[in-house]
């Protein structure tokens, strides 16, 4: 069930209903039953994979705490999480790209492709267990020895679909005590899922009016409307993804649970380092402690680090969906991260950081955050784009600057909103960055409760309400 | 208790917002020229007047009609109209102001599609006939228009009512001309004409025909033109034929007075460069049959 829907609105109710009422195991059997009955809502037979992947890490887990075999532990317990992983989501890209391959070198296959359903969030809590197992064998967290508590870490509901991917070293310490819910984790778990619902409802869901539209048949629209269209999807995923991760936050946090940020105002990032220190923060971490960290990191010099960040992004482009699109946008970040790297160690950018806090510096962070925001944007194109032939046209016709007339913009009405919505989010989260603002809003309970008030009452005048799906759930 | 309090606040808050919010909006709303506005807010008493989806609102041209034939007209077509929303304005018009003589009302509203009803959910705290349509085909959108007053006003209708404070929508046209790149594209093959003319729903005109009856209206069914590459498709003949069939009136079929791809913004609406030729169509026709 989605969370912009009336089920999970029904669900939610009963869910804190039963939450409050009850305390210590029960309140636990209620998290797990309530995060099943969630997942078996959108297909039952997912049950059974979570529970195998539960049931397998947790006997891993365990195993790996008694055994003198701890490496022959970790690699089955991994290579089954990955190859569960791969099959739900990989089989039919491998071997249609395998067929493809002999197809194009001259051998003729015929395959007909097995119709695999893809459950919902299956990347997410793979990646999740996974974490668990390695950080156990690294004996950065001891095995947890309830199942329960476990397979309520596994599956509990908020993060389950869409992440944020949390840590056992982060979850497992909570589930461990009754939490203390005071009014006021409560009501601060309501505000993020008011402004969460904001960005997912108002902003995204408006801007996919006018995206659609445009990537729906990018032959037929002038560039401007192209234009509009990549940058509005920038926003809508943000808005889409973001908001999907502050409502999962904000509905722990009024359980009594805290979880990390997950998104930290990534279009005003001034590198595509920093970028990717605010964008799915869960993601990139993961994929930097667990995968480009063992390859090496940056301990083996340049072309080893550049390589082992190259590995990184095209797995992390792989692991968002089964095409080469994803593969492409994991390139380009891969690239531009290099890119990056290389910028950091040349000698202008070194003059450059003894200039503190000059006006040099302040006049460059814009364009610093433009380019950024550039780089990032073309990217994404390959993400939305129905294949790479698309989405080079999409790219061709957005940057043709030559053709740029305002009599050739669509739905004129839904692009003024759009730039509208943007604006009033990035003045939103650029004003809430100023300290005053920050200590005013967090010192007066009711200045926030206010500003939620005018935040729902604008979700109700500006949101889509079109029972769209998230788009992270696609992974 | 606590808890209790803050809620209470945030209610309080929210409703107070929300009231105020819907007042200046309905304000907004009354002063704008934008035409189901003036519907519910003007006298118009116009002679003739039109009516359909974007289709209509793409062919025919109030302004130019004016000055050509001297009468008074006045375009009700909006994008996405369907016959049920149709009879419910041509009811309130017909409520608020003289009778029309003449109606003429392009026949590709012709559909199920309810999901357009919201987009005038603004207008249901001045018609109980539209209150009831959208309360009765969306009713979550009915509920929670009482919840929040606010959110009456959450369409793209709205938006355009704020461009059009100022001036009038009457003389709003199609400057779009069909680009080269779509033009190749469109093919008589692969066509949406069919999503326009589906007979399934031509009980849905019963209604509006049995209004023009009534107040001694003269109903003219109308097929707006299609780019070259559609017309002469046997699918709009028996669409036609159907139609007449159905409310024993011929329908006046434009579908292939133009040839010049210029005069088209895509494959199914015209743009302005077709305005002068179609209003003289319809003149012809009126001054031909002696209506008016």
């Amino acid at each position: 069930m989605l969370f912009n829907s009336l089920s999970f609105l029904i669900f939610i109710a009963l869910f804190f209903l039963l939450y409050f009422l009850t305390k210590k195991n029960a309140r636990l059997w209620v998290c797990l039953i309530g995060s099943y009955v969630f997942y078996g809502w959108w297909d039952y037979r997912f049950l059974f994979l979570i529970a195998i992947l539960t049931l397998l890490n947790f006997h891993f887990g365990t195993k790996l705490s008694e055994t003198k075999n701890r490496r022959g532990y970790l690699a089955i317990s991994i290579v089954l999480s990955l190859l569960i992983l791969s099959f739900f989501k990989y089989y039919n890209f491998f071997i249609g790209s395998f067929i493809s391959t002999l197809n194009f070198i001259g051998f003729r296959y015929d395959h007909n492709a097995l119709k695999i359903i893809l459950p919902v969030g299956i990347s997410f809590y793979t990646f999740q267990t996974m974490s668990y197992t390695i950080d156990v064998y690294y004996k950065k967290i001891v095995p947890e020895k309830s199942l329960l508590k476990f397979a309520t870490f596994v599956a509990f509901f908020p993060q389950l679909v869409a992440g944020p991917i949390i840590r056992a070293s982060c979850f497992l310490p909570q589930l461990q005590e009754d939490r203390k819910i005071t009014h006021t984790t409560f009501i601060n778990g309501m505000h993020l899922i008011i402004w969460g619902f904001f960005l997912k409802v108002v902003l995204a869901d408006s801007l996919s009016l006018t995206v659609d539209n445009q990537f729906a048949m990018p032959e037929t629209q002038s560039s401007i409307s192209m234009l509009f269209g990549i940058i509005f999807y920038s926003f809508q995923i943000y808005g889409d993804f973001a908001g999907y991760s502050l409502i999962a936050i904000g509905i722990a946090k009024s359980l009594g649970f805290h979880f990390p940020q997950n998104f930290n105002r990534p279009y005003i990032a001034s590198s595509l380092s920093d970028f990717w220190k605010r964008w799915h923060i869960s993601l990139s971490s993961w994929l930097r402690d667990y995968l480009y960290i063992p390859l090496g990191g940056n301990r083996d010099g340049r072309a080893k680090t550049y390589r082992n960040l190259m590995i990184t992004m095209l797995l992390g482009g792989l692991w968002h969906g089964a095409s080469w699109n994803f593969v492409i946008w994991g390139g380009i970040h891969g690239a531009a991260l290099i890119v990056n790297h290389q910028w950091n160690k040349c000698r202008i950018k070194k003059k450059m950081n003894n200039f503190n806090d000059s006006f040099f510096i302040k006049m460059l962070t814009p364009f610093s955050i433009l380019s950024t925001f550039f780089i990032v944007t073309l990217a994404w194109v390959f993400f939305r784009a129905s294949d790479i032939n698309d989405a080079m046209l999409i790219i061709s016709k957005a940057l043709d600057f030559t053709s740029y007339s305002f009599s050739g913009l669509t739905n004129k009405f839904y692009v003024a909103k759009g730039i509208a919505l943007i604006t009033f989010v990035l003045m939103v989260e650029i004003t809430s960055m100023n300290t005053f603002i920050k200590k005013a809003y967090e010192n007066n309970e009711y200045l926030a409760i206010t500003c939620s008030a005018l935040v729902l009452l604008l979700i109700f005048l500006l949101g889509s309400f079109g029972n769209n799906s998230f788009i992270y759930f696609q992974f | 208790m606590q808890l209790l309090k803050k809620c209470l606040f945030f209610v309080l808050i929210f409703l107070l917002a929300d009231t105020t919010m819907s007042f200046c909006l309905e304000k907004i709303s009354s002063k704008s020229k934008i035409k189901f506005s003036r519907l519910y807010n003007e006298q118009i008493d116009a002679n003739v007047l039109f009516l359909g989806n974007s289709r209509g609102l793409s062919c025919f041209y109030a302004p130019l009609f004016d000055e050509i034939t001297g009468e008074k007209s006045f375009n009700l077509s909006h994008n996405g109209l369907t016959a049920p929303i149709i009879n419910v304005f041509l009811e309130d018009y017909i409520a608020r102001n003289q009778a029309p003589k003449v109606i003429f009302l392009e026949m590709s509203c012709l559909n199920d599609n309810i999901f357009v009803f919201p987009k005038f959910k603004q207008y249901m705290s001045h018609s109980n006939s539209l209150e009831s349509l959208i309360k009765e085909n969306n009713p979550s959108v009915y509920y929670a228009s009482k919840i929040s007053k606010s959110f009456s006003y959450n369409s793209e209708y709205f938006l355009r009512n704020l461009y059009f404070l100022k001036h009038n929508d009457q003389s709003h046209f199609n400057p779009r001309v069909v680009s080269d790149e779509h033009y190749d594209y469109i093919t008589k093959d692969n066509n949406d004409l069919p999503r326009y003319l589906d007979t399934t729903f031509i009980s849905s005109l019963e209604n509006i025909v049995k209004q023009c009856d009534d107040n001694g209206i003269e109903l003219i069914p109308v097929f707006a033109p299609v780019i070259d590459k559609y017309q002469d498709m046997t699918l709009i003949s028996e669409f036609n034929n159907s139609v007449s069939a159905s409310i024993g009136k011929e329908v006046l079929d434009l579908s292939s007075i133009l040839s010049d791809r210029s005069m088209f913004a895509d494959e199914v609406h015209t743009n302005n460069n077709a305005s002068e030729t179609i209003t003289r169509v319809l003149h012809t026709y009126l001054q031909d049959n002696e209506i008016l």
